[in-house]
């Protein structure tokens, strides 16, 4: 049963979870617990739209939302939720300016799609690019 | 009784296992339409009511005693197994009852009280499933007929589209086997569960019910 399984259970499970993908578990943080959170409720919003049977059983047509990091659980089967986690991070990655950044966004959330696809999970990529032969940047 | 909890995970974990990406919620939404239609092509779920009847009434509600929702009056019957032509005016009602109609007055008994009628009706699925949203089916469904019902998920499911799981190739396989599981099921409640019978015998009002042959009977009524 789905509710045997405590890993990536409530709403606090799920943002220290994406701390430590953005390794920003050291205070004082670089993303605010309010803008994970709101991180958070997007990635369901996203859930809701490719997989909304993840959602019916326990909220019919809604979507959960969360105004605070607490204890509350977050009814999802526990083998999609590990997407909801790149999810969050995908849209806090984004919200950066560095370039490079959009690229790992990017891999993030496809890395969330493939999850609720039942697909094979894509490789995290994007990161600082390598040097260029002509010896610029 | 309802389906015991072994054949239910059993059924569950073969489809977790063939249908990767699914989900358990996505899963039971298929699995109550594939029961709904199985039970509603074979009137395999018979459930025999005793209704006790009144004088001058010919108009009577029923409800199942057990679980599912009355669909279809297969039959009744008297305390002298005599068929009663009966008519199921109107299904669906609160608690999967139903409303029967009869085209005379059941008779009293010789000593003036009121008998038995024997209702024989086939039931379906209805929801409020349970607690964790598992359609109420009678516990003999899956040690029966899981090949069956695991084809017309399995079907279902692979017919959508867009899905890790979709395959328009087997859903067509799937569901022809689920087709093919509905027709020997419901040849086999015809035949009673038995090898080699017949399915049809003439109506009990076919039956002789003088004194002429020799059948005597409990409470002489129509020749």
């Amino acid at each position: 049963m789905a509710e045997d399984n405590d890993t990536l259970r409530t709403v606090e499970d799920y943002i220290n979870e994406a701390r430590t993908l953005l390794l920003d578990t050291t205070s004082p943080f670089r993303y605010e617990d309010a803008s994970l959170l709101q991180a958070f409720n997007l990635a369901l919003l996203e859930g809701k739209r490719v997989r909304s049977d993840l959602f019916v059983e326990h909220h019919g047509s809604g979507v959960p939302t969360f105004a605070i990091i607490s204890g509350a659980e977050v009814n999802i089967e526990p083998q999609f939720r590990l997407a909801f986690v790149y999810g969050t991070c995908a849209h806090a990655v984004t919200r950066d300016q560095e370039d490079v950044q959009d690229a790992r966004a990017n891999s993030l959330r496809q890395a969330m799609h493939s999850i609720l696809n039942g697909q094979n999970i894509s490789m995290i990529s994007g990161g600082t690019p390598a040097p260029q032969a002509n010896g610029r940047g | 009784m309802a389906m015991r909890k072994i054949d239910f995970e059993a059924l569950m974990n073969q489809l977790r296992i063939e249908l990767t990406g699914a989900s358990d919620t996505g899963i039971k939404y298929a699995l109550y339409h594939v029961m709904h239609e199985f039970f509603n092509d074979t009137n395999a779920w018979v459930e025999v009511i005793t209704l006790p009847t009144q004088q001058n009434i010919v108009d009577y509600d029923i409800a199942p005693a057990e679980d599912g929702q009355i669909v279809r009056l297969l039959g009744v019957v008297d305390q002298n197994n005599v068929n009663q032509p009966a008519l199921m005016t109107q299904v669906g009602m609160a608690g999967g009852g139903a409303h029967l109609l009869f085209e005379w007055a059941p008779n009293l008994l010789p000593n003036g009280q009121t008998q038995n009628f024997f209702v024989s009706v086939a039931k379906n699925v209805v929801r409020p499933n349970s607690r964790d949203n598992i359609p109420v089916a009678p516990d003999w469904l899956l040690p029966l007929y899981e090949r069956t019902i695991l084809d017309g998920v399995m079907g279902k499911m692979m017919n959508q589209p867009s899905t890790s799981y979709s395959n328009d190739a087997k859903a067509q396989y799937h569901l022809a086997r689920f087709r093919d599981g509905i027709a020997m099921a419901r040849t086999a409640v015809l035949r009673r569960n038995t090898l080699g019978s017949q399915a049809w015998s003439f109506p009990g009002t076919f039956k002789v019910g003088t004194q002429r042959g020799g059948i005597s009977t409990a409470n002489p009524t129509r020749f």
